[in-house]
C-alpha cells in the first residue's frame, strides 16, 4: 500500500499544528498562573504590611486585568486543542431533540424527524450559548434526503448577533481572540472543529451562521 | 490531633512555593514538604509519611505524571494524590482518577478559589496538624 506524500505531508501539518496549539494554550497558562497568583499574594502582603500606594494599586489592579484577559484568550486556544484533539464515537440524534425548546421554522413538516449523524450535545451545545438566556430563532432545511449516501444535509440558520467576520466562527475566534474569547462565537468555534469532524461544517456570513449536518438515512418514530 | 502529613511534587518552583504558601493559610498547623526535583518520583511518593495527600502536578520534567499512579497505588494505598494541572481536558482527568487518584483538578487562577478547593480538600479535621513547614 502506497501513501500519498501529499496527504502524509498534509498528516504531519496537522500533527503540528495540534502540537502547537497544545503548547501555546497548556504551557502557557502555567506562567501566567505564577504572576497572577502572585500578584495577589504581594497585594495581599502589602495590605497585612498596612502598605498603601495608589500607584501600587493601579499598577496590580492592571495587572491582574491583563492576567485575566491571557487567561481569557489562552481558554479559547485550549478548547479548540481539546475539540482536535477529542475522542469521537459514532453518534446521532433526531433533529427534534437538538432543536426542542428553540423557535424553529422547519422547511418542509417532515424535516424535524429526520436524523443526523452528529452528536446532538456538540449541535446543542452550541445553539444553547448562542441563545443565552434568550429566545433564539432556527430556520431548518433538508436537501439530499433522497440519496443521503451522496451528501443529504440538516441545514440550520440562526442569527449570532456578537458575530461580526466569516466565513466562519473558526477563522472568527482565531483572527481576534481579544473580541471572541470567552463569547458565544467561541462555542461556535469549538462547535465547528467538532462538527466538521463528524462530517458536517459551520459558515458564516455575518451575523448570519449556517450549520450543515450529515443526514442519516430514515425519520425518527 | 496532627492532620495529614501533605506533599508537594510539582517541578515548577513559583507553582509549589505559592501552594504552600496558600495551604499555610488554611491549614497552618500542617506538616508540609515540598518536592521540586522529578527524578525523584515516583519514590519521593512512595516514600512519603504514612497516609500523606499528596499534591502532585500533571506534567514533572517534561513527563506525564498520571504514569506514576499506578506505582503509587499498588505501593501505598494509602496515600492520597490530588494531581493538579495548568490545563486538564476532561479525558485527562478521567485517566488520572481511573489510574487511581483521588482527584483530578486544573489549577485554580485566583487565591480565593485555591483557598477554597484547598479547604475542601482538607475537610474541618484536616486543617490542623504539626507546626513544622519543610522544604526538601
Amino acid at each position: 500500500m502506497s501513501i500519498d506524500p501529499a496527504t502524509a505531508q498534509d498528516e504531519v501539518q496537522q500533527a503540528l499544528l495540534d502540537s502547537l496549539l497544545y503548547s501555546v494554550s497548556h504551557d502557557l497558562r502555567s506562567p501566567l498562573l505564577t504572576m497572577s497568583l502572585s500578584a495577589e499574594l504581594l497585594e495581599d502582603a502589602l495590605a497585612r504590611a498596612g502598605v498603601t500606594s495608589e500607584g501600587g494599586t493601579v499598577a496590580l489592579s492592571s495587572l491582574r486585568q491583563g492576567a485575566a484577559d491571557l487567561d481569557r484568550m489562552l481558554q479559547a486556544l485550549m478548547q479548540i486543542s481539546r475539540a482536535r484533539r477529542k475522542v469521537l464515537e459514532p453518534a446521532r440524534g433526531a433533529l427534534a431533540l437538538i432543536l426542542g425548546g428553540y423557535h424553529v421554522t422547519p422547511e418542509d413538516s417532515d424535516a424535524l424527524r429526520r436524523v443526523v449523524l452528529v452528536d446532538p450535545l456538540h449541535v446543542r451545545d452550541a445553539l444553547d450559548a448562542v441563545a443565552g438566556e434568550g429566545p433564539l430563532a432556527v430556520r431548518l432545511s433538508v436537501e439530499g434526503v433522497d440519496d443521503v449516501a451522496e451528501g443529504g444535509r440538516a441545514r440550520l440558520e440562526f442569527e449570532a448577533a456578537t458575530l461580526e467576520h466569516g466565513p466562519t466562527p473558526l477563522h472568527a475566534l482565531t483572527g481576534s481572540l481579544k473580541q471572541y474569547a470567552g463569547t458565544p462565537i467561541e462555542a461556535l468555534a469549538f462547535a465547528q472543529v467538532l462538527i466538521e469532524r463528524q462530517g458536517g461544517a459551520i459558515e458564516a456570513d455575518a451575523p448570519r451562521v449556517s450549520i450543515a449536518l450529515p443526514l442519516a438515512g430514515g425519520t425518527a418514530s | 490531633m496532627p492532620g495529614r502529613p501533605i506533599l508537594i511534587v510539582d517541578d515548577d518552583i513559583d507553582h509549589a512555593v505559592i501552594l504552600r504558601t496558600v495551604l499555610a493559610s488554611v491549614a497552618p498547623d500542617a506538616t508540609t514538604e515540598v518536592c521540586t526535583d522529578p527524578g525523584r518520583m515516583p519514590d519521593v511518593v512512595i516514600e512519603s509519611a504514612t497516609d500523606a495527600l499528596v499534591f502532585m502536578d500533571r506534567r514533572l520534567g517534561g513527563a506525564d505524571s498520571i504514569a506514576y499512579l499506578d506505582a503509587v497505588r499498588e505501593a501505598r494505598p494509602d496515600v492520597r494524590v490530588v494531581l493538579l494541572s495548568s490545563a486538564l481536558a476532561e479525558e485527562d482527568r478521567m485517566r488520572a482518577l481511573d489510574a487511581g487518584a483521588s482527584e483530578a483538578i486544573e489549577k485554580p487562577g485566583t487565591l480565593a478559589e485555591w483557598r477554597a478547593l484547598l479547604a475542601r480538600i482538607l475537610g474541618p479535621d484536616e486543617r490542623s496538624g504539626d507546626a513544622a513547614i519543610r522544604a526538601s
